[in-house]
């Protein structure tokens, strides 16, 4: 199944990204990700019809992808799909806004464009366990760290075990576009019994190598000076553009 | 249903985020007096398997369409409201992350439209009420179908109220809402129907593994239809009110109040341009306004080509570092200086 695969492929090609020898994936974790939380909140911030701030913040992500080499083919799949959404909510502003609803539809297109762009760069750039462990720096409950992490590490195994799991089927039942409704329960629901079953023997393989509730993977280290000049001059630009 | 970080304005992600901590808090203390360590693997793995079961296509019959599971129902089933909650909030955390699915500040709102909704009223609510006394196929199909249905049309409304609320469409309430919910009330019986599906098969074949799915025992919660029908209707009477408010209110006010403390003023739908030429560093009033709309339009226009030209230039300037070398220290800083 093409869609299966290709999130498979894409997952695999997004970590080995993730944790290459880069300049941006050299950089803390923590500083590019309130890198890009201040970054949002100031693009979000900009009135809908100031076209012209909006278009300079995408400053960021330009010098971001140049400077860091990022990919960006990958990156213009997923803008399709989450851009068509936001591009019918604004297509209305022309008609309902005879005067500036141009304007405001563009400037709504671009907070969209450059918002992915930012977050693109945030997840191509850091490996989830770096990622959990700066999530954890900032208070985020270590339940919910934990969790991301387990289905981080099961999705692939899952998706491979679907994408299996379909090509017997279509391989039984060709030239059907999904499932038969006949088969809708039996089919997940005997992935879902056996995930059940596999999650007590996680749960076993954990306790016996002492799991108290958290753990962390990732990378452990202090901010070096790139990191503190990295934080101090992309905040201080993105203020300046957004006040003066 | 992910939205976008381009639909929420600040102020709009601020108070969904809010509560949507309040409601994880919430969770974590619930279940933090039952098993904690004994459930994570299970959320874990569970989180997992709905993640990648949303993949699959159902064929829906008579239709050349698909349709997919609805994971908040199903975890809420499968592992209890409270872990399922939690568990969807990590799923939706690492679509956002990793799959750039849903913005990192629609984060909160999307946690709240497709979490909170499937699992507490989806899950809890509507589920119990319906399971709570006896569990029979007919009744998980009505459950599962009744709580994807209103969970969804919570979610889409919801949607549409956060994103008029922030200010960003010209769509009027009426057109917006006509367009949403009968799309979501399809999708909806669909995503009922399928996780219907599922969850009886796991009924029929380990009914111990379904929330409530063995005799319960006496303290545990139980809701009766009618009074969840009164908890929906003044739960969404308080969430459409205070939204509501926000939206017709002020949806700018975090933007107008730091206005108001940095000096510089914006003319709302009066059509004055703030000034903003095209010489770049005498930028003193970024921002222009209605542009395109009158004679003055000139002045936007070329604030318009300024920022272009700016781009290019920072497009220009990353080239040319990158090609002068490997220097990780100098990240960005040289560019954006």
């Amino acid at each position: 199944m093409g869609q299966l695969d290709r999130s498979i492929t894409e997952f695999r090609l997004m970590e080995e990204e993730a944790r290459g020898e880069g300049r941006l994936q050299a950089l803390h974790p923590l500083a590019k990700l309130l890198v890009t939380v201040v970054y949002l909140v100031v693009l979000l911030s900009f009135h809908k019809y100031n076209l012209a701030g909006v278009l300079l913040m995408g400053f960021y992500p330009i010098l971001a992808f140049t400077l860091g080499g990022v990919p960006l083919r990958p990156m213009w799949r997923r803008m399709r799909i989450i851009l068509i959404p936001v591009l019918l909510v604004g297509i209305a502003n022309p008609f309902f806004d005879r005067t500036g609803g141009l304007i405001s539809m563009m400037t709504l297109l671009l907070k969209g464009l450059f918002a992915v762009a930012a977050t693109y760069l945030l997840m191509v750039s850091t490996s989830m366990d770096d990622l959990c462990r700066a999530l954890r720096k900032l208070r985020v409950p270590a339940i919910l760290v934990t969790v991301m992490m387990l289905i981080y590490r099961y999705l692939c195994v899952f998706l491979e075990e679907i994408a299996r799991m379909r090509a017997a089927y279509s391989l039984r039942a060709p030239g059907q576009k999904g499932v038969h409704f006949r088969v809708w329960g039996s089919l997940v629901g005997m992935l879902l019994l056996r995930s059940m079953d596999r999650s007590e023997t996680v749960y076993q393989s954990m306790t016996l190598r002492g799991f108290q509730g958290d753990f962390l993977y990732g990378r452990e280290r202090p901010f070096s000076r790139s990191d503190y000049i990295y934080l101090f001059v992309c905040i201080l630009a993105v203020l300046i553009i957004r006040f003066l | 249903m992910h939205m976008a970080d381009a639909l929420v304005s600040p102020v709009v992600a601020g108070v969904m985020y809010a509560c949507s901590a309040v409601a994880v808090g919430f969770s974590i203390r619930k279940i933090r007096s039952s098993e904690t360590n004994r459930r994570i693997p299970l959320m874990g793995v569970m989180g997992a398997f709905v993640f990648a079961a949303q993949m699959i296509n159902f064929a829906i019959p008579g239709t050349g369409s698909s349709g997919h599971l609805c994971g908040g129902m199903l975890l809420s089933a499968l592992l209890g409201p409270y872990a399922g909650f939690l568990t969807m909030t990590a799923i939706l955390l690492i679509q956002c992350l990793l799959f750039a699915d849903g913005g990192l500040m629609a984060l909160g709102c999307n946690v709240w439209n497709m979490g909170f909704y499937g699992c507490f009223v989806g899950g809890f609510l509507i589920w119990r009420a319906f399971t709570a006394r006896k569990m029979t196929r007919g009744r998980i199909l009505v459950a599962s179908v009744v709580g994807c249905i209103v969970s969804l049309l919570l979610g889409a409304f919801s949607v549409t109220l956060e994103t008029l609320a922030s200010g960003i469409t010209e769509l009027p309430f009426g057109v917006f809402v006509r367009f949403m919910l009968p799309i979501h009330l399809v999708i909806g019986l669909v995503e009922g129907l399928i996780t219907a599906a599922v969850l009886i098969f796991v009924f029929e074949s380990r009914p111990e593994l379904l929330e409530g799915g063995t005799a319960r025992s006496g303290s545990e919660e139980r809701l009766k239809v009618p009074t969840v029908v009164a908890i929906l209707a003044a739960a969404a009477l308080v969430i459409g009110g205070l939204l509501s408010h926000l939206a017709s209110s002020d949806p700018d006010g975090l933007e107008w109040s730091v206005e108001k403390v940095t000096g510089q003023t914006e003319v709302e739908g009066g059509g004055a341009l703030a000034e903003w030429a095209a010489d770049v560093q005498d930028r003193t009033a970024l921002l222009p306004d209605y542009a395109f709309k009158d004679s003055e339009s000139g002045t936007s226009v070329s604030g318009i080509v300024g920022a272009l030209v700016v781009l290019a230039l920072c497009v220009v300037i990353g080239l040319l570092f990158r090609r002068s070398g490997d220097k990780p220290d100098k990240i960005d800083t040289d560019g954006a200086a």
